[in-house]
Formats: structure tokens, C-alpha cells, sequence
């Protein structure tokens, strides 16, 4: 496993850390508002909150993001245009820990900026669902392959219920029409936008 | 006796003092921490990773409550006092603001020697020292016509009318004098160049009688001049209920190129956002027929009669769910005649796993908390503690409403339950009870407002009452 997968296992560990702890969630995301103008801030958000809350067991080991990877994802919350940026890093880590075989990187980058029109409006709780059922995806081999070989994508989305959360068939069905045609950077868009809204 | 200077002729009345001017914004005397401890500032906007997510808008919401409503000592400065904290018997940063009342030159009453006496003897009962903001304060209450709820009075079980008032901080007033110069807009805030956006705040008071003044200290109160068209002062102590704030913080502009009805009249109010905190104990929480049987019945409920329970059970459930459409549950009906209590209920939504009244110091420490709830529990974690006891505590979030660069309305809800999709505001909307397809809230409301999403604008400008 590569340092790289590592780091984005340990992005998609802090997700779901972000999503069950709201004490979490709420003190992270009083201080991304400060990193520009109280710089020591970056440090207790990258050594206090992400890099413990990003620890996983990967391989008989316990591993944690890297204080680079952290560093990344502290300046992307810090800046201007937070919104679009960390939505677009949120898609492409679940895309690439939950959406292919090899998880490696795809080449065609999603441009974070708006998500598709065809697109269901997600309510909290099924951006919580949502987080979590990417989570259970990246962290459980056979679930994945089982998902990623399936022809009802959408059916194996809704039988994952973790912590009594499930999506439902209206945004399984379309994740799993994403899939089916293709649709890469509509589908990156598309997690990365509610990935934001849920955890950040 | 100081009262809040009146809009003249001449122009706008402001105070002078620096902080007050800089309109609480963080600077080299006032730094916003990221924990929960309350301060007497507050960005002027949104801005980084808190943009555009619900958690972002609530936290920015309750900074926004503890900043406006900190201890004001001098209230013609319309300033916080920074060398105190938050306590019992405050009188508030937006209490100081100009109201509908002075700004549409509405005629006060004057205080009569009697006037004087009964506010002494109240003060001496309250044990109140009369130099104290408190003892110098009066609200001057008028209007029982719950605000855009068509001349609607909301009548408390023990049959008091509610109050209302709008407060404007001075970038609302000041857009407003200067209203078509402005293109009918109100200014938006910034941290980039830190600058304050238009605030207007909409505040429920209950009268609390002599009777009860012993628990006068859960509310936050203030003397009162409650007067009617006879222009004569009733001095009261008023208990406040509810309070909506409705601030121009989000300067994020929209993505969306092409945008077609309700989503483009949503993308005209998305620099807005609405957020409502309310007393713990105006309602119970209700989605069920188990809730029903579980409201508490020690607690004597502002806007809810626990003896009518069993009632609303047989006519407000069906199938162990809330059936608020049947034709003989009266529960956040209007009642027949304007003197009678109304049964209200506060809907329980499903993103919530505690009910807002049952949320304390040791369930907001303990665990099954949801991201709504917590940030309901952040008043209570901070004025429970030293130096910041308050009866603040007794005031939780019931929700932060906003707009998103796509038009969406958020928090936005699943409707599997259907009371999701209905206002929760106890003292502000008590008889929304219907559900529309959008998220029947303040901004599907205030996106109908002829003017930038406000409604009082109208009479404000045309200076009708």
C-alpha cells in the first residue's frame, strides 16, 4: 500500500470522525475562519484535531496521515475558497479509496465548483449516510469489490447501513447511474460537495 | 431614564463611542476564539471552510448571540462593555438598537411620577441597583400583532399577549435612510475588509408577572413600558421568549449561470441568514403520540397546557404519528377569538436526537448528540460556566436557515417525516403549520419581501406605522 492510498484512507477515517463527533466537527470548523490572520491556529487544527482523528489500523499497523497531507487539507480550510477546493480534494479521495479497482488517482480532475443538475438535493441525514457508507466502502475489501463488480450498484449502496444510517434509493440510483455511464467528474463533484457539507 | 434615541427628521441618530461605530468586530481589543467562550465580538461574515455548510452557519449564529447579547453599561454608547461578562440581568447590545417603533416615529408614552415609583419598587423587590443598565432600560412594547402573522396575537396559557419588537443595529439604519441611493439593498458584511452587514432582530417578550418574579432570574428580562393606543405606560418586567436574528453575512456569490423561479428568487436572499434561539420552556417537542405522552408535566410550559394532552393525543395522532391535519387537533391552530391560549407545540425534527428542552450541561457532554444538537448545546456549555453564569443558558438554537450558490434552502430535509418541512419557531410562527415542497422557512418566507428579503421595509420608508 502505497504512502499516498495511506493518507487518503486516513483522509476518509477523518471524514467519518467529522461525521459522529459533533464536538469534533464544531471546533474544527471555528478555527478554519482564523488561519489566515492567527497562523498558530494552523498547527492545532492539523496536530489536535486532524492527524489523531485521521489514525487507522492499515496492514496489522496503526497509521496516521502525514503532517504534509495534514498541512494540505489545513491550508485548503483556510482559504477564500474553501468551498470549492476542499470539495474538490473530498471527491477525489472517495473517489479514488471507494470508486476504483486499483485506487489509484484518475487522471480527469472534477472541478469542485458545483455539482451536476441531475443531481438529488441531499438532506443532513443522508449526507451523514453518505459519509459513512464511503467510509464502510473504503475500509472493507470484499463490501468494495462486491460493490464495484455488482450490475445494482444502487442495491448494494442501500444494504450498507452503518451506525443504523443507510442511503437511500433515490441518491443510490443516482451514484450508481454515474457509475454505470461514466460519468466520473459528475460523480467526484457530486461526493465532494456533500462530503463538505457534512464533515466541514 | 434614558430612552433609545428616535429617528428625526434631520437624519439618524448614532452612538459615538468607537466600538459601537466599529460595530463589534474583532480588533486589537476583541479577538473571536475558536472555543466556545463567549465574547463581545463576531466576524463580519462567513468566510473560509465555515462557508457554505450548516455547521459554518451555526457556529457563526451563536459567536453572532454571544456578541449582541453582551452587557451593555452605557446604553446611549449602543456598545458592549468588554470588562464584563455576561450575568444576570444584562441589558443587551441589540436592546440598545433603534426599533420599528422609532423608526417609523412612533409615539412613545412619557413616564409619570407613578411610572417612576412602580419601576423603583420593582428594582427594590428585584434587588436591583438603580445605576445599573438594567434599572436605566425600558422596552417600550406595543405591538401584540405577531410580526407578518396577519394582526395574529399569541396568547400564553396564563393569558398574557407576547410582545414584539424589531431591533436595527446601525448599518440597517443607516442603508435605510439612504435606501434608493443604496438600489434598495442593504449592505452585506466582510472579514476581506472586515465590515458589518445589515442585523435585524426580531424579539418575543413574555410579561412576567409579580407573582412569579422569584424565577424572574431564568429569563433574560428587562423593564418594560407596555402601552397601547392610550399612550399611558403599564410598567412591567418582560421575560424575553424568542429572538430571530436575520444578519447580511454571506458574501459567497452564486455559481449558478442560469436560475429559474423560486431558485432565483432563493439566490437574491443567499447573502442573508436567518437564525432563531428561543426560550427552553415556550413548548414541548412533539413528532409522536409516545412524545405527547412524554412532555414533562413539571414544567409549567409558556405556550402549552399539559392538562389538554390526552385531548390532543385523540385528536392530533394517528398511528402513533403527529396527524396535525386533523380537523378537530387544535395544536398550533389559531385560536377562535384573540384572548384565548394558544396550544402550541414545537415540531421535533428528525435531525435532532434530543429534544431541544431536554438538552443540559451533562447530555451535551455525554454521547448520541447530532451536529444540530450540539450546537443547540453550545449556549448551555458556555453560560453555565464561570465567569459567564447567565440566564442566557436557558436560550438554544432552534436553527440557522441560509442559502447555498446553488439557490438550495439548508438545512434541507428529507421528508420522510413530515414535520420536518414546518417552522419550528414557537414564539415567531406559531400557527406555520402547513408544509411546502421547499422547506417552509425563513427564507422560503422572506424571499417573498419587496425589498432585499425584509419585510418591515415598507412601512420604515414610507414611515407608516
Amino acid at each position: 500500500m502505497t504512502t499516498a492510498l495511506i493518507n487518503d484512507l486516513c483522509c476518509m477515517q477523518l471524514l467519518y470522525a467529522q461525521a459522529t463527533k459533533p464536538e469534533l466537527r464544531q471546533i474544527t470548523n471555528s478555527i478554519y475562519s482564523t488561519l489566515i490572520s492567527e497562523p498558530e491556529n494552523r498547527a492545532i487544527l492539523r496536530d489536535k484535531y486532524y492527524i489523531p482523528n485521521s489514525r487507522v489500523s492499515v496492514v496489522n499497523t496503526t497509521a496516521e496521515m502525514s503532517i504534509e497531507y495534514a498541512d494540505k487539507l489545513v491550508q485548503i480550510s483556510g482559504s477564500k475558497a474553501a468551498a470549492i477546493l476542499v470539495n474538490q480534494q473530498l471527491g477525489e479521495v472517495a473517489y479514488r479509496c471507494v470508486f476504483t479497482a486499483d485506487r489509484t488517482p484518475i487522471f480527469e480532475l472534477a472541478g469542485g465548483a458545483s455539482v451536476p443538475s441531475s443531481a438529488p438535493t441531499v438532506s443532513e441525514e443522508q449526507q451523514k449516510a453518505l459519509v459513512l457508507t464511503l467510509w464502510h466502502l473504503a475500509f472493507n475489501d470484499s463490501d468494495r469489490e462486491e460493490f464495484l463488480n455488482s450490475q445494482n450498484k444502487a442495491s448494494v449502496l442501500q444494504g450498507i447501513e452503518v451506525d443504523g444510517n443507510a442511503l437511500n434509493a433515490e441518491i443510490s440510483t443516482w451514484i450508481d447511474e454515474q457509475v454505470q455511464a461514466q460519468n466520473i467528474t459528475d460523480l467526484k463533484d457530486f461526493i465532494g460537495f456533500y462530503l463538505y457539507k457534512a464533515t466541514w | 431614564m434614558i430612552i433609545k434615541a428616535a429617528i428625526g427628521a434631520a437624519g439618524l441618530a448614532f452612538g459615538a463611542a468607537s466600538f459601537a461605530s466599529s460595530e463589534q468586530l474583532p480588533n486589537d481589543t476583541c479577538k473571536v476564539p475558536f472555543d466556545n467562550t463567549p465574547v463581545g465580538c463576531f466576524p463580519g461574515a462567513i468566510s473560509a471552510g465555515s462557508s457554505e455548510n450548516s455547521q459554518g452557519f451555526r457556529n457563526y449564529a451563536v459567536k453572532q448571540f454571544y456578541a449582541l447579547n453582551w452587557p451593555v453599561t452605557d446604553i446611549s454608547s449602543r456598545a458592549p462593555d468588554l470588562s464584563k461578562n455576561p450575568a444576570p440581568f444584562d441589558i443587551s447590545v441589540w436592546q440598545t438598537w433603534q426599533t420599528k417603533t422609532d423608526l417609523t416615529q412612533g409615539t412613545k408614552p412619557s413616564l409619570t411620577t407613578q411610572n417612576k415609583q412602580e419601576i423603583a419598587a420593582i428594582l427594590k423587590t428585584l434587588n436591583i441597583d438603580s445605576n445599573t443598565a438594567y434599572a436605566q432600560h425600558l422596552e417600550y412594547l406595543h405591538d401584540t400583532d405577531i410580526p407578518d402573522q396577519d394582526h395574529q396575537p399569541l396568547v400564553a396559557i396564563d393569558k398574557s399577549k407576547l410582545h414584539f419588537e424589531v431591533y436595527y443595529n446601525d448599518v440597517a439604519v443607516n442603508d435605510l435612510n439612504n435606501f434608493a441611493k443604496n438600489n434598495y439593498q442593504f449592505t452585506t458584511g466582510s472579514t476581506t475588509e472586515p465590515k458589518r452587514g445589515a442585523i435585524v432582530a426580531k424579539g418575543a417578550w413574555r410579561i412576567i408577572p409579580q407573582s412569579e418574579y422569584s424565577t424572574v432570574s431564568q429569563y433574560h428580562s428587562s423593564l418594560a413600558c407596555i402601552y397601547s393606543d392610550s399612550n399611558v405606560c403599564d410598567i412591567q418586567v418582560v421575560g424575553l421568549t424568542g429572538l430571530h436574528i436575520a444578519n447580511k453575512m454571506n458574501p459567497l456569490q452564486s455559481t449558478e449561470t442560469t436560475c429559474e423561479g423560486l431558485t432565483c428568487k432563493n439566490i437574491k436572499i443567499s447573502e442573508w441568514s436567518w437564525t432563531t434561539f428561543e426560550y427552553y420552556q415556550n413548548a414541548p417537542s412533539v413528532a409522536s403520540k409516545a412524545d405527547f405522552n412524554n412532555i414533562d408535566k413539571t414544567v409549567s410550559w409558556l405556550l402549552y397546557d399539559n392538562s389538554q394532552i390526552e385531548q390532543n393525543i385523540k385528536n392530533c395522532t394517528k398511528d402513533d404519528l403527529l396527524a396535525i391535519n386533523n380537523t378537530s387537533c387544535v395544536v398550533n391552530q389559531v385560536p377562535t377569538t384573540t384572548t384565548q391560549p394558544a396550544q402550541i407545540i414545537r415540531f421535533q425534527p428528525s435531525d435532532r436526537n434530543f429534544k431541544v428542552e431536554n438538552l443540559s450541561e451533562k447530555i451535551c457532554q455525554g454521547s448520541g448528540l447530532s451536529s444540530l444538537d450540539y450546537s443547540s448545546c453550545l449556549t448551555i456549555l458556555a453560560y453555565t460556566k464561570t465567569p459567564n453564569v447567565s440566564p442566557l443558558q436557558n436560550y438554544r438554537l432552534i436553527e440557522n436557515v441560509w442559502v447555498d450558490t446553488r439557490g438550495n434552502i439548508l438545512p434541507a430535509y428529507s421528508g420522510n417525516n413530515t414535520v420536518d418541512k414546518i417552522i419550528r419557531n414557537s414564539s415567531m410562527e406559531p400557527f406555520d403549520r402547513s408544509v411546502s415542497q421547499d422547506n417552509l422557512d425563513c427564507a422560503a418566507c422572506h424571499r417573498h419581501a419587496k425589498y432585499d428579503g425584509m419585510f418591515t421595509v415598507p412601512s420604515i420608508i414610507k414611515g407608516d406605522k
